[in-house]
Order: structure tokens, then C-alpha cells, then sequence
């Protein structure tokens, strides 16, 4: 587990400043929300997190430690994609467990993470399958479980229920702020619901998106809401 | 004022066509069972006229009956020219020339390709266009450069490459390395970035996000490279014609038509067993993966 901090991250393409300097510091444990519309930078922010983008100019902190320049496997982090990118020639076990095997872990311990992880999401007769034979939300259950079990420092979410109905939506939220409830870890969810960014969120950062970036200053860019538990709950 | 209701009898009538969808689709049916037909005939009658004829005697070839029938049928041609060691020889050339020309093929394009798909870097783009355009010249064009090329590396290293069987590993993929890394970019583009991506956060190196994810997920492509960098090692005629001389570093189709046509007398009997017997190793292999071919394998990597 870790805090998150960015101190005035820039993401330029060519012309295209994408990401303007922001500032965001994410406390240990806490579960934080980033929602904005359609190319507000939500994303890109998260990639850099990730690494999966470079930083144009500015630092980012995993656990106090700069990471600016490490490589996405060792930043210690997990990361949910929208259209869930499972392996497909691999059961739903060998996916959670690609990671793991990766860094050598012993099978017993690799089969005890599985098993626990399963259980917390409900997947346990699941494991054998390929992911072709799941359903949507089963589908994204199986790429939680792979970030499970890696217990990272941080999860990441990009937009993971885009792709579900809307029942199902409302259905693993709740499974998410289950899992969080239970794992603890550092979350950064991006979303464009406002409803989802409410209900999941410790803390929800509104990403504006300007028109013209110029006329904000780099803090305007940012509102930050805290929202008590009590709210999120009842929501 | 009292309206009424005047009805046009003159009024342009349409022709209602009941079931109008099904007749198109009849139609289109009948269509494409004709030309299916049509194309059927037309590629499977030399094949059967090579098999008519490799079960005639040269002396049945020869004379004036019904080609389209054999009158006295006989195995004297297969019995020949498998055992035959001459005929044996080109086999052995062919089998050998194409496993090591498919190994070093896969080998080059499917790292080439993956570094061109996926890894971004400066003129990946332009490289990848470059690569296909160098498929695009004929060999026809090659063959002579290459002959002085290696006549030369020959002379200056003493290394005699010049009719040697093992000059076909470095001529052949020529032409199989630029198109199989064209395909296989074509199959790695389509795989989502997002998987990658999660291998990498996984900790896979981009060597084992090739071994482990790519090309797993892309082994239809994968095969389908295969099957035609083997088809086109096995079926090169012009390259062993003009690199290679003596009959023990001929391959099949130059030592067919080198050693059973001699002079102005063509053995069409075994000519045509030979080319039958050439065509089966193709054959079998497509058999065999058509399956693997046809199959999508990345059916749930993604939504949907």
C-alpha cells in the first residue's frame, strides 16, 4: 500500500498539451475518483500513473518514491482496463496468475492468492474457463482478480463498467467498494459517471475540461470534493 | 361544401414482389453455385488430367486413344520414381531447403513484425511500408544481382555458394520475410493495445509479451504465414534453376523437369506422377491446418 502524489505532471503531444500541470495527492488506503468528460485528460493521467505513459514535465510519487522513470512492471501497481484485456488462450487461473508466475512466485502461494481472490469475487467455479465462455461482468471480475492478486501498491481503473448494462453496472460497483472495503489498497478510478464517481469514491476529482487550457490557471483546473462515507453509502 | 374522397385510379401502381428477399437470395445462390462450378472445373481438371496420365504407360501417352480415359492402368511411374534415388534426392533437397526456410522465416518476420506493430519507434512506420515494397520486386528482377552477388562473395572469400543446396536458405527468403512480416503485422495490429499493455503491468518483458500473449492469440496468422512461406519454398522454381546445377542439390520441381526431360523426349508419365507427388506435402499440410487457419482465437480477449 501507498500514497500516490503528483506534483505538476504535464502530458504534451506534439502541440497538444493533454494534461496541463496537475497537482493530486491520493492518501494511503483511499479510494479516489477521477471523472470528467470525454478528453478532459482523465485518462492520460491515469496512464501516467501507470506508466504506460511518459510524463512530459513534473514528478510522480508512488510511496514517496519517484517513479517517473521506472518501468510500469516495477511500479508495483495493478491496473483494470475498460474492455477488460484478458489473455484469451488462458484459463481464467492462468490470467490471474500470469503476473505471479512471471516473478517466479512458488505455485502454493500463486494457488492461495487465486483461491482467495476468487472467493472475494465470487468466481471460484469460474477458474478453469477460458475467457471467451464468460459473460461481460464475469469478464470483469476475472481482470479484478488479476489485479487482486498481484496485491499491488496501487489499483488502477480505467473506466472498467463502461462496457456492462446498467444493472450489472450498479452491481459491481457495489462489488468494487466490497473489495476495496476489504483489500485496502490505494484505488484511482477514472470514470466520466458522476453517479459511479459518488457512490465509489473516498474523494472525487473533477477534471475540467477547458476549451482553452490558457485562460486556467494550473490549480482552477482542479476541484476537489470530499465527500463523507455516510454520503456514499446512502447514494 | 362537402369533401370528397377522389380516388386516382390512373395513379402509377407498384408491383408488389411477395417475398422478394428470397428470390434475391435464390438468385444469389444460383449465382454463386455456378461460378463456384465453374471455378471448381477450372482448377480441378489439370489436377485429374496428371492423374489420368501418370497412370498410363508412356506408351499408352503416346498413342491415339481417349487421353481423358486409361485404358490399362498402372503404378510403374509411382513404383519408379519412388524408388528411384535421384527422384528421392529432390525430395529430400525440397523437405529440407522449405523446413529451413520456413524456421529462419518465422524466426526474422514474427520478431520483425511484432517490433514494427507494436513498439513504436522512430520510422517504424515508413520501415513497415518499406519491407512490403521490397515484396513487390519480382525475382525475376533478383535472380541476376544475386548471381553476381554471390559469384563475387565467392571469389573474395573463397566460400562457393553457387549451386549448393543451402544457397536457397539465404535467396528464398527474399521473398517469404517481407510478406509473412507483412502478414503477421496485419495480426499483431489487430490484437488490442490494452493486452499488451496488461502483460507489461504484469511484468512481462516485451520478449515474453511476444512468446507468451502474441503469439498464442495470433497463431491463425501465425500458421497462415507458415503454410506460405512453406508453399513458396517448395514451389520456387526460378532460384533453384538458375543457383543450383548438379542433381544432388536439385530440388523437386527444377529436378523434375531437369532429369525427365531429355533433350526433346518429355516423360509425361512420370513428369506428371512426379508433379502429383510434388503437390502432396502442400496438400497434406493445408489438410491439416485449415482448422487452426479458420480459427479466430481472440474471441473474448476484449468486450463483445
Amino acid at each position: 500500500m501507498a500514497d500516490v502524489t503528483l506534483r505538476k505532471v504535464v502530458k504534451r503531444y506534439d502541440d497538444v498539451e493533454a494534461v496541463r500541470g496537475i497537482d493530486l495527492d491520493i492518501a494511503d488506503h483511499e479510494f479516489v475518483v477521477l471523472v470528467g468528460p470525454s478528453g478532459c485528460g482523465k485518462s492520460t493521467t491515469l496512464r501516467m500513473i501507470a506508466g504506460l505513459e511518459d510524463i512530459t514535465d513534473g514528478d510522480i510519487m508512488i510511496g514517496g518514491d519517484v517513479v517517473n522513470d521506472v518501468p510500469p512492471k516495477d511500479r508495483d501497481i495493478a491496473m483494470v482496463f475498460q474492455n477488460y484485456a484478458l489473455y484469451p488462450h488462458m484459463t481464467v487461473a492462468e490470467n490471474m496468475s500470469f503476473g505471479l508466475r512471471l516473478k517466479r512466485y512458488p505455485k502454493a502461494e500463486i494457488k492461495t492468492r487465486i483461491d482467495e481472490a476468487a472467493r472475494m469475487l465470487d468466481i471460484v467455479e469460474l477458474v478453469d474457463r477460458k475467457p471467451k465462455q464468460l459473460s461481460g461482468g464475469q469478464r470483469q471480475r476475472v481482470a479484478m482478480g488479476r489485479a487482486i492478486v498481484r496485491n499491488p501498491k496501487v489499483f488502477l481503473f480505467d473506466e472498467p463498467l463502461s462496457n456492462l448494462d446498467a444493472k450489472l453496472r450498479v452491481q459491481m460497483r457495489i462489488e468494487i467498494k466490497k473489495v476495496h472495503h476489504k483489500v485496502r489498497t490505494t484505488t484511482v478510478y477514472v470514470t466520466h459517471d458522476q453517479v459511479e464517481a459518488m457512490t465509489l469514491a473516498d474523494r472525487v476529482v473533477v477534471m475540467n475540461h477547458a476549451r482553452d487550457l490558457h485562460i486556467f490557471p494550473t490549480s482552477s483546473r482542479f476541484t476537489s470534493l470530499s465527500i463523507s462515507r455516510q454520503t456514499c453509502n446512502s447514494t | 361544401m362537402a369533401s370528397t374522397v377522389v380516388i386516382d385510379k390512373s395513379a402509377p401502381t407498384r408491383t408488389v414482389k411477395y417475398g422478394s428477399m428470397s428470390r434475391d437470395r435464390t438468385w444469389a445462390l444460383r449465382w454463386s453455385y455456378f461460378f463456384l462450378t465453374l471455378f471448381a472445373i477450372f482448377s480441378l481438371v489439370p489436377p485429374l488430367y496428371m492423374v489420368i496420365t501418370s497412370l498410363k504407360s508412356s506408351a499408352e501417352i503416346s498413342s491415339a486413344t481417349n487421353p481423358w480415359w486409361v485404358f490399362h492402368p498402372t503404378l510403374a511411374n509411382y513404383a519408379e520414381l519412388l524408388t528411384s534415388n535421384q527422384f528421392l534426392r529432390f525430395f529430400w533437397n525440397s523437405a529440407l531447403v522449405s523446413i529451413f526456410v520456413v524456421t529462419i522465416t518465422m524466426l526474422i518476420s514474427v520478431p520483425a513484425a511484432f517490433a514494427l506493430a507494436r513498439m513504436r519507434f522512430w520510422g517504424s512506420a515508413t520501415l513497415a511500408t518499406g519491407v512490403f515494397l521490397t515484396y513487390l520486386i519480382p525475382d525475376t528482377l533478383l535472380f541476376l544481382p544475386l548471381f553476381k552477388m554471390f559469384a563475387a562473395f565467392g571469389d573474395l572469400t573463397g566460400i562457393q555458394l553457387i549451386n549448393r543446396w543451402y544457397v536457397l536458405l539465404i535467396v528464398y527468403p527474399t521473398l517469404t520475410v517481407p510478406f509473412c512480416t507483412w502478414i503477421m503485422i496485419g495480426y499483431f495490429a489487430s490484437i488490442p493495445k490494452e493486452l499488451d499493455e496488461a502483460a507489461i503491468i504484469d511484468g512481462a518483458s516485451w520478449f515474453q509479451t511476444l512468446t507468451r500473449i502474441f503469439i498464442p492469440v495470433a497463431l491463425p496468422g501465425l500458421i497462415a504465414a507458415t503454410i506460405f512461406a512453406f508453399t513458396v519454398s517448395w514451389a520456387q522454381f526460378l532460384y533453384p534453376l538458375v543457383f543450383t546445377t548438379s542433381t544432388d542439390q536439385l530440388v523437386l520441381p527444377v529436378g523434375i523437369i531437369t532429369t525427365l526431360i531429355k533433350g526433346d523426349v518429355f516423360n509425361w508419365g512420370q513428369i506428371m506422377t512426379g508433379a502429383l507427388l510434388g503437390a502432396a506435402p502442400p496438400l497434406i499440410i493445408y489438410a491439416f491446418l485449415m482448422d487452426y487457419y479458420i480459427a479466430g482465437l481472440t474471441a473474448g480477449a476484449t468486450k463483445g
